[in-house]
Formats: C-alpha cells, structure tokens, sequence
C-alpha cells in the first residue's frame, strides 16, 4: 500500500517535472507574445481596447484553423501547400453551391467532404512520390483550385469571385460583430478553442496522436511497432484538407463574398505559425499548442505593424525577419560531429 | 631501423555526452610498422581513429601527426593519413575510376592524366581483387566485397603515410584478407604506418608488429611483436572481473527444455534463392545465438524471425500454446505472436530521438493496452516503466529529458525494457550489445537468462562471438546464407565458431596468414 503510493507520488512528480520541461519553445513563444503585446500596448493608443482584442483573436482563429493542418503534417516532416488552394476553392464553391439552391447545411457538408477528399488524394499522391511531396501537395492545390473555378464559371463571367446570399448564421458565426450567445465575441473565436482543446487532447493521449509522432520521429522505428507510415500520412492529410476547407467557409462567413484568391496569404502564414511555434519542419517534435502560440505572436504582431501604419510590404519584411531567428533557435540540429 | 615517429597522441580524452570513449589515452605509432588498436566494442578504438584521422575533435589532449596537426578530415589528409573506414563509403552513381580519384583533384586543377590513372588503379586493383574490372562501370552495380576493394584502393593510391584500417576486412572472405595482408606487407615495406583497429584477434596476431588494447577508452598495454599471442590479448582485453561471460553458465546443463516442445520450428528453410536449406528450433527455456561473418545471412534470419523478413521458401512457424503451429508471415502476425524484436542499430530501427525517455518506452507498450477511440493507457506505462527502470538499472535523470540525452548503452536499455514490457515469449536480438559497455551487457545477459528461466526463449545475434560463451545454450553458425553448424554448449568456443564462420570442417584450426 505504502509503495504504491510512493509510486503514485513518484509517477506524479514525474509528469509535473514533464509539464515544466516539455519545451523550451514554449517558453520562448510566450514570453514573445508577452512582449510584443506589452509593445503595442505602449506604442499604439486602443491596443488593448476590446474592439482590437476581439479582431486580434478572430483573425487568428482563422490563421488555427487554417494551421491545424499544418502543423500534423510539419510533424511528419513535410509541408502541406494545398492548403491555401483549398481555402479559396472552398471559398468560392459554397456560394456557387448556395445560389444554385442547395441547403446549406447541405452545401456545408459537402465543401467540407471534398475537402478532405482532395486531402486524402494529396496524401495518396505525395506518399507515393515521397520526396516530391511539398510540390505533390501544390500541385493537388493546384488542380482543385483550377476545377473548382472551372465548375463555378460555369453559366458566369467570373470564376474567381462568387457572390450570393449568405445565410446570417454563418455571417454571424464569423464577421467582427457576430455574437455567441449574447457575447460580443464572433463564435469562431469559441469553436477555435473547442478544436483546439480537442487536438491537444487527442494527440496526447491517442495511438493516432503517437503515431505521428512517432513517424515524424522515425519512420523505420515507427514501422517496427507497426505504425502505418502510409496510413499516418494520408489521414493527416485529410485532416489539413478537412481544416483547409472549413477557413475557406469561415472565411466566406467573415467577408460575405466568395473570392478564389482568400486563401492566399495562408500559404506563409501557416508555415510561419508552425515554425514560430517551434514545431520542427523535420518532423517528429512540436504540437498544435506551440502552433497556437505561433498563431497569436504573428497575428499580434501584424496588427501592431498594421496600428504603426507600416505598409504591406514593410510588414513582410518584418514578419520574415521573424522567422530567421526562430528558425535559428528551434529547428537547428547538433553538428554532426557532436552526434553520438 | 631507425623508428620515425608518426603518430602522437597525449592524454586524449572525449565524450560523447554521458558515455566516455576516451580517458586519457596515449598512444604512438612509427614508420614502417603495423600497429593494431584492439579492444572491445565500445572501447573507445573507433574514436581514437576517427580522432586521428580528423573526423572527431578530442575535448582535451595534444595530438601530432606526421609533424603537424589535424582538425578536419582534410588537413588529416594533407599531412598524408588516409582512413578506410568501417562503413563501405563509396559514390553509387559515379564510375569506379572517379570513386578511386574522388577529391585528388582542384577545382580549377588537374591532376594526374586519365591514362595515367587507369594504369594505377587497374594495377592496383587486379592485384588486389585477383581478376581485372571494368574501371569505368558505376560503383552501384558492383557487389559489396569490390565496394570495399574500391574503398580500400582509394587510400592506398593516395601514397599515404598512415594508413588506418577500420575494421575493414569485415566484408572480405578468406581469399581476400589474405590479398589485403598482402598489401598492407607492401605497405609497411614502404614506411607507412598501418594502423588496423578491430576485434578481431586471430587475424592480428598474424600481421601486427605492435599492438596497442584499449579497454574502457584507455591503453592497457602495448606489445611487441613476440608478445603478441591470443591468450594475452584476451586476457589484457578483458577485465579481471568479467564473470557472466568468460566463465560457462552451470545452469546450462541443468536446462529441462530439452524436454520441452519447441516454441519455433522451421524446416527447409531456404533464406534467399539459390542458398543451401536449413532447419532450426527454438525451444522455450533457450538462448540460441546467431553467428557468421557480415553478411552470410544470419542477419536475414534473425530479420524472418521478427517477421521483417520473408524466407524465399520452407516454413517457420510458432507453436501456441493450444498446440497450434502459425506461419510466421510477417510483422503483425510476429507482434500478435509476441515476437519481440531488438536492433542493435538503435538509431535507425530503434529510437525516437526527439522524444522524451519515457516516450520511448511508452510508445512501444500503448499498442497492447489501448482503450476506446485509441486511447492509450498512461497509468499503465507509467508503472510498467517505474518498474523496468528499477528492474534493469536504467540511468534515467529525469524521464522527461529526450532520449538522446543518454548513453548508447543506458538507450538500449530503454529499449530491450520496451521489449521486455511487451509480454514477450520470443524475443529476438539483432547485435544489441553494439557499442554498450560491459556492465551493461552483464545486465542484459543476466535480464535474458532471467527471461528464459521464466520460460521465454532469446534468439541472439552478434557479430562478437565472444558474447556467446558462456551465454548461450547454442550458437548457429551461418555461412553463405544458411546455417553451416549448429553448436552446442559444450561445443562452443571462439576456435569452433571461427572455423564454422569460415565454412572450414569441424575441428579445423582457422589460419589467417
């Protein structure tokens, strides 16, 4: 009785000590955050006025979104490129599947089936050319985002903005005022967090979480204990498409019009978000909680360059500054000849 | 003659995190001799020759080598060392003539003319390979002993004044290790300073004018020439107190097993096409050790053991415990088997180097004990793990610390308690003991003895056949890809492994001249 406690006091000491060891990039993604809002809220009058903490939080809950994937391939050591392809042909398909008169529950489902069919044919795809995955994946991004202009030009002008009513829920769900359940705060916001809770939890303590770990760590160790490689693969690509496909549709909610190139900006972003993090891009070490880290060090800090009226361009610049240091600190490996 | 000092090395010491390779260690080597750097696996002698042949820094220690100092692989090769290393590194896409000149040559500069070259390395190479080869035909489709030709040639054609040969006889037959004896003779004759690191005693006690062992990353002795015989090798390789593995296990005679039915059977098995038949058993209560050269398939059958192999033809198959016998067909079916499988080549096969300790052990035993939706069971990790560590005296720190973080040997360890957790029956060893210090190996071959006693049956791999003496109940010796002799216990010397590994008769003494 009296060792088995011990035990028990043992075992939790041990996950306490693993809780406050678990990532350096950790630490260094929030003491970040902590001093780039500290930043803003001394160079910008209204930094930490509700009104810009409510946009700072929508925008990166499409930024999450958008990055889950991401980050589960970027732990299986590759890049998922379709992703903003995906974004912006969910963009545009939804309003062309509404104006021709489907439901929308029915529209919504079916954007995000073929989402994450398009993720599964990528993964398919890339795991059978492995090596020539990240220009696999722009190229499945490619041909979605081309067929699915196609589909929506057809009987108009435009392929690439569609625009048709949309239904006030999913403005609601995403627009800078939307509401969830009388707070002002647009439900996104909340359904990012849901998510977010439950990816944690499921790559913790599930045999799919461990499995893309453990591939991403090594793919021959993985085998030994019988982990697919190329099961890991596909499903977390369906997954990036799944995610890709709902930013598209969130996204479509926040802006009321379809436009094919919405997704653009998520070709960086989430590759930024993931390595900000500190997810290594060689695979195997990281998780989505550094990605959301990642996710609001970049989203504030866009909004702080945008409050000091830099221009686009200026905020590129400083943004990929960003990412060298960052780079430098996590994703560096030993010198070869210190390896044992 | 007049000795010319070659090679100094004062009070080197090296790390590799925990694990000390190095500790203090002199060394010195002359022209014109063959000196061989022997020791156990782990002795720290792969590192002295990656130290003077550049590849590794020391943390502390002078080194001088043909007058000058070597930081990088290349200054090593100016000042005239040319290393055969163990892995065979040759360029598979580039023909053999450019893999045997590679880098003798500027980028604006040329070196020797073409026919010039071809004259040397095809002199060269009929020498030493006994027949002549297409020089300009792409290394890749050569098989792996003219690989290691190449390899050789590369450093001989450097005219090189120290020559260091990392175990590099491994892939070579009989035939060819004597041709190699032969140039390293012409080597010497030409004031060169041979340096042979390897384990192999037998083939040293024939060629080395000087030999320097090692033991626990410091030299226990040098002898000369006349002082060099196999008995005192051994005994100066090994430390007074080695009990587990020199001395015979007395409760091998007692085994029962011999009663028992066999857990595994094969019969006819015919490991690649065109190779000799074989059956094998393994019996519950045994430790049954794999042996041969590199590369004579006792590899392969270790492999089809574990299911990550298939056999060109026969079967082997698993007896359950209700009696019924199951083909072997492949990984699932080893695991649903409890098959357990252990590589020595932890790192490609084995670990999971960003994860924590305690991960990679945890990821290895969730798959027997998931719950709903896939849910793994920490508890149950956590205290099958408490108890490993305590059971097989895993140097932790804290379990949270990635893995890398600890020896090769404390590694393995996590490693064969990842096996040991799995509920085994079988398990299978593919050379685990690489690279592990001693204490560690006496621990695992007591934890594998403990494990047959309880009635699980080892199948033992190892390329050092000194670890089976004394440990197993029989050694399997392979040669060209089937087993060539089965010896038991009482049979078991590194004289009768030898000669079987050589595919000599029984009771032939194995000469290497």
């Amino acid at each position: 009785m009296s060792t088995s406690y011990f035990y028990d006091r043992c075992l939790s000491r041990m996950s306490i000590d693993k809780s406050i060891s678990i990532d350096k990039s950790i630490v260094l993604g929030s003491a970040l955050l902590i001093f780039l809002t500290i930043m803003g809220g001394f160079l910008l009058e209204g930094f930490f006025s509700f009104q810009n903490l409510r946009s700072v939080l929508l925008l990166a809950a499409f930024l999450g979104i958008a990055s889950l994937g991401q980050t589960l391939v970027a732990l299986l050591g590759g890049l998922d490129l379709s992703i903003p392809f995906i974004i912006g042909s969910a963009n545009i398909l939804l309003p062309s599947l509404l104006s021709s008169g489907l439901p929308p529950v029915l529209a919504i489902v079916i954007v995000l089936m073929l989402g994450a069919l398009v993720g599964l044919m990528n993964g398919a795809l890339s795991f059978r050319l492995q090596g020539q995955s990240l220009i696999m994946s722009l190229a499945v991004g490619f041909m979605a985002v081309g067929a699915t202009q196609i589909y929506t030009s057809i009987g108009s002008e435009f392929g690439g903005n569609v625009f048709t009513p949309i239904p006030e829920w999913l403005r609601n769900l995403a627009a800078f005022n939307g509401v969830t359940f009388g707070i002002q705060i647009p439900p996104v916001v909340f359904i990012w967090a849901a998510i977010s809770i439950l990816l944690i939890w499921l790559m913790r303590n599930t045999w799919f979480g461990i499995s893309i770990y453990a591939v991403g760590g090594s793919r021959v160790a993985a085998h030994r204990l019988r982990i697919s490689e190329s099961r890991t693969w596909i499903q977390v690509h369906g997954i990036s498409g799944f995610m890709s496909a709902t930013a598209g549709i969130l996204l479509l909610g926040f802006s009321g019009g379809g436009f094919v190139g919405v997704g653009d900006p998520y070709l960086f972003t989430t590759v930024a978000a993931v390595v900000i993090g500190g997810t290594s891009l060689l695979g195997g070490s990281g998780g989505y909680g550094a990605t959301i880290l990642g996710v609001l060090v970049l989203t504030v800090l866009t909004s702080l360059l945008v409050g000091l009226g830099l221009s686009f361009a200026a905020q590129q610049a400083v943004i990929g500054s960003f990412i060298i240091p960052m780079v430098a600190v996590y994703a560096r490996s030993k010198h070869i000849r210190n390896q044992i | 003659m007049s000795k010319i000092r070659t090679i100094s090395l004062k009070n080197i010491s090296k790390s590799f995190g925990e694990t000390r390779a190095l500790s203090n260690c002199s060394f010195e080597a002359y022209a014109g001799e063959v000196h061989a750097v022997v020791g156990e696996n782990g002795c720290g002698k792969s590192t002295l020759a990656k130290i003077i042949s550049g590849v590794l820094l020391p943390d502390s220690g002078e080194i001088e080598i043909l007058g000058g100092v070597n930081t990088t692989p290349l200054d090593a090769r100016r000042l005239g060392v040319a290393t055969i290393f163990q892995e065979v590194l040759v360029a598979d896409e580039a023909n053999v003539l450019d893999n045997l000149f590679v880098g003798s040559e500027g980028f604006f500069s040329v070196g020797k003319s073409e026919s010039e070259k071809v004259r040397e390395a095809s002199e060269l190479l009929t020498r030493c390979i006994g027949h002549d080869i297409d020089l300009f035909a792409d290394v890749g489709s050569l098989p792996l002993n003219i690989k290691q030709w190449v390899v050789i040639a590369r450093a001989i054609l450097r005219r090189p004044k120290v020559v260091i040969l990392d175990e590099s006889s491994a892939a070579l037959d009989l035939d060819a290790t004597n041709r190699l004896h032969g140039e390293i003779d012409r080597l010497r004759n030409e004031g060169c300073t041979v340096l042979i690191v390897t384990h192999r005693i037998a083939e040293l006690v024939r060629i080395a004018d000087r030999a320097t062992i090692l033991r626990d990353g410091a030299p226990v002795g040098v002898l000369e020439k006349s002082e060099i015989t196999e008995a005192k090798l051994l005994e100066l390789m090994t430390p007074s107190d080695r009990s587990v593995m020199a001395q015979p296990n007395v409760d091998i005679k007692d085994n029962k097993s011999n009663l028992l039915d066999s857990i595994i059977e094969g019969k006819s098995i015919q490991l690649t096409e065109g190779s000799h038949s074989f059956d094998f058993e393994l019996k519950p209560g045994t430790i049954v050790g794999l042996a041969g050269l590199d590369g004579h398939g006792q590899d392969l059958f270790a492999r089809t053991l574990a299911g990550l192999y298939r056999q060109n033809s026969g079967t082997i198959t698993f007896r359950k415990e209700s009696g019924e016998f199951i083909d072997i067909d492949g990984l699932e079916r080893a695991s649903d088997l409890h098959i357990s499988w252990v590589s020595g080549d932890r790192k490609k096969e084995g670990i999971f180097p960003q994860r924590s300790i305690f991960d990679n052990f945890a990821f290895g035993i969730y798959r027997r004990n998931l719950g709903w939706f896939g849910k793994i069971n920490k508890r149950y990790a956590q205290k099958a793990f408490a108890q490993e560590v305590k059971r097989l005296k895993i140097k932790t720190g804290n379990t949270a610390n990635k893995i890398t973080s600890l020896s090769g040997g404390n590694q393995q360890k996590v490693l064969i308690s990842r096996a040991f957790a799995d509920q085994p029956k079988v398990i299978v060893l593919n050379d685990p003991a690489r690279g592990v210090d001693l204490n560690t190996k006496r621990d695992l071959y007591k934890e594998l003895r403990n494990f047959t006693e309880s009635g699980g049956a080892v199948v033992y791999l190892s390329s050092e056949i000194e670890e089976f003496l004394g440990f197993a109940d029989r050694v399997d010796v392979f040669y060209q890809n089937a087993i060539f002799r089965s010896l038991d216990y009482q049979s078991v010397s590194e004289e009768s492994m030898l000669a079987a590994m050589f595919g000599q008769p029984l009771g032939s003494h194995v000469e290497i001249v």
